[in-house]
């Protein structure tokens, strides 16, 4: 009798180490280091702007673009009434769109009227890798 | 009266196996213990607007025991004053799914980065440098 209870008395001793041992972790770590990461260089800039008066006091930009695959062909120009980049939303006169197409000039696109108003543009140009080229900004011209 | 000092003391001793194997085990795994670490390492390329680029993170255990990575949390600094690290969105890992890494090995965590549409021209070929913390623990 005595043996049996000693016996059982072990094993409840054994069971319940292991049973409130809650994983087999028994020591922790931290680790720690360095690294980069690098991002692309994209496709080389081709877009272009160049302003004139178009008819009805209206400004017409026309200029270089890149095209398919490489580039989106839409082309987005900003006129803006102030020199300053990118535009503040209240300045922004106007904003045309086009398609590139192949040809010099590889897009046209005009506003509407801008009668007496002084504005610089600027064409941007998504590439197809993500990255939006910018053309340096000409102007100003008066509608 | 011999019965009651005999449950008693098998009372006792299930008390005791009970608070010891507790005791043991809390503090053996809450502890850190000195000189287990291991080292993580990463690094990707090609990033561009808006497309998750793959970052493998390269988990060095140089202990003789493996180990569950339990955790990794990589934070980027900015690649000059145009390209702030707040244009990075880099995914997590908590431990799922479960990464061991063998003794004396190494062991990938495969992550993503994505560089933010609103990154501008300046950041063009530039490098985020990125730093590493994990943590881990014994596994048998």
């Amino acid at each position: 009798m005595i043996g049996r209870t000693a016996a059982a008395a072990l094993a409840g001793v054994a069971l319940a180490a292991v049973a409130t041992n809650p994983a087999s972790a028994y020591w922790r770590a931290t680790g720690s280091g360095s690294g980069t990461v690098t991002t692309s260089t994209g496709a080389t800039k081709v877009i272009t702007v160049a302003l004139s008066s178009g008819t009805g006091r209206s400004i017409k930009a026309t200029g270089a673009a890149g095209l398919s695959p490489t580039y989106n062909p839409a082309v987005t120009v900003t006129l803006c009434k102030v020199n300053s980049w990118p535009c503040p939303a209240a300045s922004v006169a106007a904003t045309l769109t086009a398609t590139a197409t192949a040809g010099t000039p590889s897009y046209t696109a005009s506003s509407g009227n801008l009668n007496g108003v002084t504005v610089w543009g600027q064409a941007s140009q998504l590439e197809t890798s993500g990255w939006r080229d910018y053309s340096t900004i000409a102007g100003p011209i008066t509608g | 009266m011999r019965r009651y000092v005999i449950t008693a003391a098998v009372v006792l001793l299930v008390a005791i196996g009970v608070l010891s194997g507790r005791h043991m085990a809390l503090s053996l795994s809450a502890s850190q213990a000195p000189g287990h670490s291991f080292r993580i390492s990463g690094t990707a390329a090609g990033l561009m607007p808006g497309k998750a680029v793959p970052l493998t993170v390269t988990v060095t255990n140089p202990d003789a025991q493996p180990i569950r990575v339990t955790s990794t949390t990589v934070t980027a600094q900015a690649a000059g004053r145009d390209c702030p690290s707040s244009l990075l969105a880099i995914t997590s890992f908590t431990g799922t799914p479960q990464t061991i890494v063998p003794a004396r090995g190494h062991a990938d965590i495969h992550l993503s980065i994505t560089l933010s549409v609103q990154a501008s021209d300046a950041c063009r070929r530039v490098s985020f440098p990125l730093s590493f913390t994990g943590r881990a623990e014994q596994w048998q």
